[in-house]
């Protein structure tokens, strides 16, 4: 069998793929299997068309930019169907094959490990045609040259994204108008922020995507030096890869002091219209953020002194690369949310302009809204119709992984198991009280029992978690990803944790259980 | 200095802290020296209770140590199947509150002594652990004296000479080990209100403990090494002190501790002897009829760490083989008298334990 390109007939949708809404994306008839893993933890279940097409569109061209530069002769990181992405039922996936495809084409790189970084140890696909892709040897200096000019575009959106928010603000009704924009401010001059919040979101969904890939590499070769040269490499990872800057953290601090600057952190990650219906019924209660942990000084300084010959074989210099890359991915996402969060105005302020009732924008793509041949009530009709689409498609249970060529949709695929008994992502042991979401899924601190520690136990964490890190003592989870967002922010908080651990779900509020969170064990105790 | 009785025959020190047995909790008597120290105070007729994670399996022990000593260790205490690092060691609420009651006394000899060991075992089990057991202390009503067991190893590399009222000295730790002991015993100094002591140790070695050295820790790491025929680089061939004591004997002085008041500050031991490293691993290899190559050669420290496994050598202990803190003169002088005498030739004797019972242990 020949190596396959999208387009070709090796594999096809599924029967029921056919009878698909038209607001969502073709299945790829060659990467057919997909995960809402990574999405599940920031994003909300179900995504508006509107949001959508902020996140998913540009998402698939940044990587598909990445991608071409990474492996120029690649056919399969083009075509007309969406590689990477991928809208089904209103809810957004990755598509985990086109990543794994990318992972393959990295020399020395598992498919595995990007499965466990931030898929939450799905199974990894077959390659197309049962032959993975190989990028060569020349992937290689790429990939450093990537690794700079990531570095120098992170400097750059730190300057623009702001400078946008700036623009936001001069050109809000009421305020005096900013230079290049209509005086009195209103919908006009935020209207004109459009066209350069499109380019500029795009910028920062390529970035923020090209830190996350670049990542893997990275850990991949320190780990493959450390794991032969140092014993505890497990236990001194999350020590020595511990970005100096905490993204959040920083966030957090700055929110304590200038409220409205970090009010971005407040409103629905990846969801413009998070106060319409019906998406605010996907929208958790995120709370106010909350700062993290100070290292407790208990750790010297630097780490790696204590660990023989690391700097004969350069394993500090490589963690501080490593480093770089965590908080570069972690703040080029944090510049993703706030660039979404000046769409939140600005596409209002399109769509009043336009004429369009406040409840019609949300089902409308950025493409749509922003045609200037179709007439509002022309937008209306559409948008109404696409409303009637969405009712339906938000009431089919949609899987959290599926292959197109195998499941139908709303078929209630297997959910993606963990093949390891448990990772531990944050270091730490901690003996305690086992305590669970409410009934409503939303996080709340639990009882206190015997003025104990407590342990949260759940099936995922989200991002909601964020608002009850402050009450808990540690975390376990029956699914879940080493490095995602939540991932972060428990190590960021410094909070002993365990995922995709099978006893996960069987715990019991108040029973007493001993979490490593450096191992991965969890183990009952009463 | 002079020295009282064998450890084998006991030795009362002078200043004995009330009267009347002690009832002691040993943290950690698994290990060689918790073991030897569990033996000697059961013999001086102390109610001993052990702590410890697994109790051993029985007086056939099988580190193949004297068969009486074992016995003995086993025998003469109670074994609390307890986790120092869970809040109450993990022990039923009544079974805890009977410890905390009973109990007069504290040694603290628990934690790795392995220098392989990494930053968990550092934080989580010398610095949680030692945080647990002061806790532990504040309440215990008739608690009289604590002896938390560190290492002069405390000190990693440091410049000049260090004696017992340093801590901080601006050194750097060859590995978690060493830091790990370093947070212990700062924890144990800022333990206000508890009436503890420091006792710093060098390596234990020794043949008639109830527990046997092992090769896995520690300078017998470095044995294989030896035995193998190779040269065996270390700075200044291997003239510096390593500050070996006999488990014996540091078990007396663990007991004179114990019993010594006022209670607190931080008292040293070694053999008085000092033996240095060439000496202490000539003497270990003697069992085996084997005088280890032992080079001087500081240009191959790097080469050495990388080649290590090919030597027989754990790349940890390659740290050891430059020279270790240089302790005050006179530091052992801050001991009450009478000192303990070391057993004749319990390095060689070693040796010979190990050569008898490690497998595969064996010259070139």
């Amino acid at each position: 069998m020949t190596r396959p390109t999208p387009g070709s007939t090796v594999a096809g949708p599924a029967a029921g793929w056919a009878d698909l809404a038209s607001l969502d994306t073709d299945p790829h008839p060659v990467f057919t299997t997909y995960s809402a893993g990574n999405f599940a933890e920031v994003a909300p279940d179900r995504l508006s068309p509107m949001s959508w097409s902020l996140v998913g569109p540009p998402v698939e061209r940044g990587m598909r930019n990445v991608a071409g530069r990474l492996f120029p002769r690649a056919r399969w990181a083009t075509g007309s169907h969406f590689v990477f992405v991928g809208y089904f039922s209103c809810r957004p996936y990755h598509n985990l094959s086109g990543f794994c495809q990318l992972a393959y084409g990295v020399p020395g790189l598992d498919p595995a490990l990007v499965t466990r970084s931030y898929f939450e140890d799905a199974p990894v696909p077959e390659p197309p045609g049962g032959r993975p892709y190989r990028g060569g040897a020349a992937v290689l200096p790429q990939l450093a040259r990537e690794l700079l000019l990531t570095r120098r575009r992170v400097g750059a959106l730190t300057e623009q994204v702001p400078q946008l928010e700036a623009a936001l603000a001069e050109a809000r009704p009421g305020r005096k108008g900013a230079p290049g924009l209509p005086a009195g401010g209103g919908s006009l001059a935020l209207g004109r922020l459009l066209p350069g919040a499109v380019r500029l979101l795009d910028r920062v969904w390529e970035t923020h995507y090209a830190s996350t890939m670049l990542i893997l590499p990275l850990l991949a070769v320190q780990d493959g030096v450390a794991r032969r040269f140092v014993p505890y490499w497990r236990e001194l990872e999350p020590l020595v890869n511990r970005p100096d800057s905490l993204v959040w953290q920083r966030l957090a601090d700055l929110g304590a002091a200038v409220p409205e600057a970090t009010s971005f952190l407040h409103r629905q990650f990846y969801e413009v219209a998070d106060d319409q219906e019906p998406w605010d019924r996907y929208v958790g209660a995120l709370g106010p953020p909350v700062a993290g942990a100070e290292t407790d000084g208990l750790l010297p300084e630097d780490p790696w002194a204590l660990v023989p010959l690391s700097r004969t074989l350069q394993l500090p210099r490589l963690s501080a690369v490593v480093r770089i890359a965590m908080e570069q991915r972690e703040h080029t996402k944090s510049l993703a949310m706030r660039t979404l969060h000046v769409m939140r105005l600005v596409v209002r302020a399109v769509a009043a302009r336009r004429g369009l009732a406040d409840g019609d924008w949300p089902y409308l793509s950025l493409n749509e809204l922003l045609d200037e041949s179709m007439p509002a009530a022309q937008l209306h009709r559409y948008a109404r119709s696409r409303a009637e689409e969405c009712a339906q498609a938000i009431d089919r249970p949609m899987p959290d992984l599926f292959n197109t060529a195998q499941d139908g949709p709303g078929t209630g695929a297997p959910e993606p198991a963990s093949t390891r008994a448990g990772v531990g992502i944050c270091p730490g042991q901690v003996t305690g009280t086992v305590v669970v979401p409410g009934a409503d899924g939303r996080y709340e601190p639990g009882p206190d029992a015997n003025g104990g520690r407590r342990i949260l136990v759940c099936e995922r964490a989200d991002v909601q978690i964020q608002t009850v890190l402050p009450h808990i003592d540690a975390l376990v989870t029956a699914r879940g990803s080493a490095l995602s967002h939540v991932a972060i922010l428990l190590r960021e908080h410094g909070l002993p944790s365990v995922i995709g651990h099978p006893l996960a779900r069987d715990l019991r509020p108040g029973q007493e259980v001993y979490v490593d969170g450096t191992t991965g064990e969890v183990r009952l105790l009463a | 200095m002079s020295a009282v009785s064998d450890g084998r025959t006991g030795g009362v020190h002078e200043g004995h802290l009330g009267s009347g047995p002690m009832r002691v909790l040993v943290v950690g008597g698994t290990g060689v020296l918790g073991a030897a120290v569990v033996a000697d105070l059961t013999r001086h007729g102390h109610e001993v209770r052990v702590l410890s994670r697994h109790a051993p399996a029985g007086a056939s022990s099988s580190t193949g140590a004297a068969s009486a000593a074992a016995a003995e260790w086993v025998a003469g205490a109670e074994w609390v199947a307890g986790d120092v690092r869970r809040p109450g060691f993990g022990l039923p609420p009544a079974d805890a509150a009977r410890l905390s009651e009973q109990t007069t006394h504290v040694v603290s000899c628990f934690g790795s002594v392995a220098v392989s060991e990494g930053p968990r075992t550092a934080v989580d089990l010398h610095l949680r652990g030692t945080q647990r057991l002061i806790e532990f202390a504040r309440g215990c009503p008739r608690l009289k004296a604590v002896v938390h067991v560190s290492s002069v190893l405390v000190f990693g590399r440091c410049p000049g000479i260090v004696g017992n009222a340093d801590l901080q000295v601006g050194q750097a730790f060859r590995n978690w080990y060493e830091y790990g002991k370093f947070l212990a015993e700062t924890a144990w100094q800022e333990a206000d209100g508890v009436p503890a002591r420091i006792l710093r140790l060098g390596p234990v070695l020794g043949a008639d403990g109830p527990v046997a050295p092992s090769t896995r820790s520690g300078i017998l790491t470095a044995l294989p090494a030896a035995l193998s025929g190779l040269p065996l680089p270390i700075t200044g061939r291997g003239d510096f002190p390593c500050y070996v004591t006999d488990s014996t004997a540091a078990a007396q002085v663990v007991r004179a501790a114990l019993e010594h008041e006022p209670v607190g500050g931080t008292w040293t031991w070694y053999d008085p002897a000092a033996p240095t490293l060439n000496a202490t691993l000539t003497a270990l290899c003697s069992a085996w009829g084997v005088i280890p190559r032992i080079v001087a050669a500081p240009g191959l420290v790097s080469a050495v760490r990388l080649a290590a496994p090919v030597l027989g050598l754990s790349r940890e202990v390659c740290d050891y083989l430059t020279p270790w803190p240089r302790l005050a003169a006179g530091i052992l002088d801050e001991l009450p008298v009478p000192l303990p005498a070391s057993p004749p030739r319990y390095v060689e004797r070693t040796g010979e334990l190990l050569r008898a019972h490690s497998l595969g242990l064996v010259a070139a």
